[in-house]
């Protein structure tokens, strides 16, 4: 089975920073924040909150492309999140899903995964995202069928959702926040680059000058 | 809701800058999720729980909207982890809700009378409480002004002759 590292490093080397990113949190904002990702990415968006966010990114900027990289236990929150996106259609956005079917966030730490989500049981996500009205989705179990499958919805009109089935747990400790020289930002250090990001790259004002001061 | 007063409310968010409205509906409001629905001036966007609106609210003024989301007492109660999240990442979103269960209610609902306002003391979301209808557009505006001044939710309670 593919690692959700593997799976973020291929991301990372398939889109710019013109692409907007949202991750939730969990290892995945860490992993992206590695890469020197994170300040130009909504990132740490919390449970059940990182499609929708997307979503909304989505909406906001029709013309831009829209990933979230969500993750199993976060999306399954909010599932209903998956028929708004079904209803609303946006050309522009795309939906990775990293798949471990336990709470690994909430989990002992070390090797050991935390409990069971539903899709270690019985739930599929891609039925339920086509069952949504999202007809571009698919499950990938390997680096190979993840490029495959991103490459070809980043080319495409969305929305589209891609389910990675990733290893259990990390192979790393994630336990105990981030330390000293650790890569992540405050998140409202994140939300002002984020949105300072999306004013550079769309030459719009969205901070007002003087908010909050 | 009359149709008077629902036209109130969309031009008051109109007049406050929204472009941009996430909802669940209440029935008292029915009239306004119509009119915004059929309004080009908005960007609508009807959820399956008002969490999942308040993210998407986030996402959209990220991209540059002024987001309302207009949804019922009881979707502030589901919508409360959301908004604590949008007051930690410090999100101007301005809610607008009919207020159920205050005193003048003709159904049974005062659950909503007890949660309410202190819900929204809790979580430091400022608010205003419009009896009248000839109020409603200048609190939306006040507090849409507020809202993007100090960079976090604030929201318009709706009840007395301005809701029925």
């Amino acid at each position: 089975m593919v690692k959700r590292a593997e799976l973020i490093k291929a991301f990372a080397s398939m889109v710019g920073e013109d692409t907007l990113v949202v991750t939730p949190i969990g290892s995945t904002t860490p992993y992206w924040e590695e890469l020197g990702r994170g300040s130009t990415s909504l990132t740490s968006v919390s449970l059940g909150m990182c499609t929708p966010a997307a979503l909304g990114v989505a909406l906001a900027l029709p013309h831009r492309r829209v990933v979230a990289l969500d993750s199993d236990g976060n999306l399954i929150l909010n599932l209903c999140s998956l028929g708004t996106v079904g209803n609303q259609k946006p050309r522009n956005l795309l939906i990775v899903v990293f798949d471990n079917g336990n709470y690994l966030s909430g989990g002992p730490g070390g090797n050991k995964p935390g409990m069971p989500t539903a899709t270690a049981g019985a739930m599929n996500l891609e039925v339920v995202a086509k069952g949504c009205g999202i007809e571009k989705a698919c499950t990938v179990r390997t680096e190979e069928e993840f490029r495959s499958a991103v490459s070809k919805y980043l080319a495409e009109d969305g929305p589209a959702f891609v389910v990675a089935k990733i290893e259990p747990v990390d192979g790393r400790e994630r336990k105990g926040g981030r330390g000293p020289g650790a890569a992540g930002q405050d998140t409202r250090e994140n939300k002002y680059s984020f949105v300072r990001h999306i004013e550079r790259l769309e030459n719009i004002t969205i901070l007002k000058k003087g908010g909050g001061g | 809701m009359e149709i008077a007063k629902a036209q109130e409310v969309v031009q008051g968010l109109k007049e406050a800058g929204i472009n941009f409205a996430v909802g669940l509906p209440d029935s008292q409001f029915h009239e306004v999720y119509e009119m915004i629905t059929q309004d080009p001036a908005f960007k609508y966007v009807g959820v399956g729980n008002e969490g999942e609106g308040a993210a998407i609210a986030m996402g959209a003024w990220c991209g540059g909207k002024k987001p309302a989301l207009i949804i019922a007492t009881s979707g502030l109660l589901v919508a409360t982890f959301s908004l604590a999240r949008l007051h930690l990442k410090e999100i101007p979103l301005m809610l607008v809700i009919p207020y159920r269960g205050d005193l003048g209610d003709p159904r049974w609902m005062g659950i909503y009378k007890k949660y309410t306002e202190p819900m929204l003391n809790v979580m430091d979301i400022p608010y205003r409480v419009v009896n009248r209808s000839a109020e409603i557009k200048g609190a939306l505006k006040d507090c849409q002004m507020c809202a993007e001044a100090w960079i976090k939710p604030v929201a318009v309670l709706l009840t007395g002759e301005a809701l029925w």
